[in-house]
């Protein structure tokens, strides 16, 4: 088989956080250990690990509105201050997938984006449907006319609370740091009784597709993340297994830039392949990737080909698994 | 021991009454206190003489996604939720009508309202608390949880229903370090309560501000998970 052929189907109704479905990977192998459940994770770490989560809950990043008559949505994919990044897309709704909406007009500096009565957009900044903007308007305003940014592929659209994970807190992703969909307090509770210390972190996971091929070459976007002090004291020592790929590009990225964690608030421009070699995180549990994707490229730096390839061969073989950000988990750790 | 200084303190139903009052003496306590209600004129009043440490957001917390609505909006003002006090509620109809005058419309309302929404809050800023290992949450029930008063049927109902999830819940995240309360504030000389009992002499009633008083010193104390506290009696009791 080759790898270009491995394709899994998606999710299109979101699995309930209990029904997602969890395939350990061995890291030295790329063999399943087990094919489970989330509830499973407790059991498949070890006492005195470290699980890491991003703790950021999901912006209503996706806004409509007119730049005089023409209908734009903007996708906020990044926050800096008071000022916002975000792609902006022609007519047309969450249905249809983002390759196939219209351009939007060439937005220009000066530019304004009527969202509502209270709330608009000046464009500062316009690069091709890349745009940098100020938001008039209220956090308020921005929580009553926003949406979650929506998948084309599910089969309804996501009100807020369907896109933040069962931990989130701070409002400070534009997409869900999916990886977690699954994971209940009740897992991380039991995680805590067999002695596994629970930690978060906070990332800006951006947009996954802008409908636009050159500037989806560039993604990721440089995202901003927050390691607190008690994270990086609590980590220091254990095996680190990373909730997705956000929390595995703020570790990295801190490590990569600095030498070592450190506290506040920080940029990363990281983008972890194969090449990249792991400094902070030993272990990792994502969503079921294929090639071709990014957060696969990323799998490749804990699955060191042919494992990886081997492993999205198993979960297709089993037939159970979902993919995509509403779809199933896959750990992948060193089985001791 | 569990200080409200520099503390991030919720308050659903924080513009009059007993929300009002817990949101000033967290204030004076030293929290930052975000304010949820859905009068903006009442809320404005509470929030310009509480100052820069106080966020208000005007919202139904009965209304669609309004939780996740909430919880970021806080959130994103002071950070992540210590203290979430579940203060909103509804009486139902008034006068308030014997069960067999009331419609399933006002029984779902009040349920939506007193049931529901604290529900869909706690859920929303609770399992952030699990991750952290730390946070209170905080429902406010009423002795009609518990006694069969004539004319309280949707609203005893819906507050001893509250009461349980509350145990429940409780019972569920023991060990995390989160707490789950509930609280019994007793007959206080609020608007909810003249519009309950237009007759009671208010000179019988509990001002607000004490009672809310007595309500933080449960939370700061050692007032252990899944116990049901009647403030009147400053005694936590566990409902067993």
């Amino acid at each position: 088989m080759k790898a270009t052929t491995l394709t899994l189907p998606p999710a299109r109704a979101r699995r309930a956080r209990h029904e997602v479905r969890l395939l350990a990977i061995d890291r030295r192998t790329g063999a399943a250990t087990r094919h489970g459940r989330i509830a499973d994770l407790p059991e498949l770490l070890e006492p005195g690990d470290a699980l890491v989560l991003n703790d950021a809950a999901t912006w209503p990043a996706s806004l409509f509105g007119r730049c005089g008559d023409a209908p734009v949505e903007l996708r906020l994919a990044a926050r800096r201050g008071d000022t916002w990044r975000a792609v902006v897309f022609g007519d047309g709704d969450w249905r249809t997938p983002t390759e196939h909406r219209p351009p939007p007009p060439q937005l220009v500096p000066g530019d304004t984006i009527r969202v509502g009565e209270d709330l608009s957009a000046l464009v500062l900044e316009a690069e091709g449907r890349l745009v940098t903007l100020r938001l008039d308007g209220s956090i308020h305003a921005l929580y009553a006319y926003g949406h979650p940014v929506q998948y084309a592929h599910a089969d309804r659209a996501r009100r807020l609370e369907d896109v933040q994970t069962a931990y989130a807190t701070r409002p400070y992703a534009f997409e869900m740091p999916s990886a977690g969909w699954g994971i209940t307090p009740d897992v991380l509770h039991a995680c805590r009784r067999r002695e596994i210390a629970v930690l978060t972190l906070t990332h800006e996971a951006g947009l996954s597709s802008t409908g636009d091929a050159a500037l989806d070459a560039r993604l990721p976007f440089p995202e901003r993340y927050e390691i607190p002090r008690a994270t990086i004291d609590g980590l220091r020592g254990r095996r680190v297994i990373a909730v997705g790929t956000s929390v595995v590009r703020a570790l990295e990225g801190a490590y990569a830039r600095f030498g070592e964690l450190v506290e506040g608030e920080h940029e990363t421009d990281l983008v972890v392949t194969s090449r990249h070699e792991l400094r902070v995180v030993d272990g990792l549990l994502t969503g079921l990737h294929v090639p071709g994707e990014s957060h696969y490229e990323l799998l490749r730096a804990f699955l060191p080909e042919p494992l990886a390839t081997l492993a999205v061969q198993t979960a297709i073989a089993s037939a159970a698994y979902l993919a995509h950000e509403l779809g199933d988990a896959m750990l992948v750790t060193t089985t001791r | 021991m569990h200080s409200m200084e520099g503390r991030h303190v919720l308050i659903a139903g924080a513009s009059q009454g007993l929300g009002r009052a817990l949101a000033f003496a967290a204030s004076a306590r030293g929290a930052n206190v975000t304010l949820v209600a859905r009068s903006e004129a009442r809320l404005r009043e509470v929030a310009e003489e509480l100052g820069d440490r106080a966020y208000t957001i005007v919202a139904d917390v009965a209304g669609p996604s309004a939780a996740a609505r909430i919880a970021g909006e806080a959130s994103d003002r002071f950070g992540a939720v210590d203290v979430l006090i579940n203060n909103a509620s509804t009486l139902g109809a008034v006068p308030m009508p014997a069960l067999f005058d009331t419609t399933d419309e006002v029984l779902r309302d009040v349920f939506d309202v007193n049931l529901f929404a604290p529900f869909a809050l706690a859920r929303a800023v609770g399992g952030g608390m699990v991750a952290r290992g730390r946070g209170v949450i905080v429902n406010i029930s009423s002795d009609a949880a518990v006694e069969a008063y004539e004319g309280w049927g949707a609203y005893g109902a819906s507050k001893a229903a509250l009461d349980h999830l509350t145990r429940i819940w409780a019972a569920e995240v023991e060990g995390s370090g989160v707490r789950f309360l509930a609280v019994d504030p007793g007959e206080m000389n609020t608007a909810m309560h003249a519009a309950a009992l237009p007759d009671a002499d208010p000179a019988t009633l509990e001002a607000p501000e004490v009672v809310a008083a007595r309500v933080l010193r449960m939370i700061e104390g050692s007032a252990g998970n899944g116990a049901r506290l009647v403030a009147s009696h400053w005694a936590a009791k566990e409902v067993a």
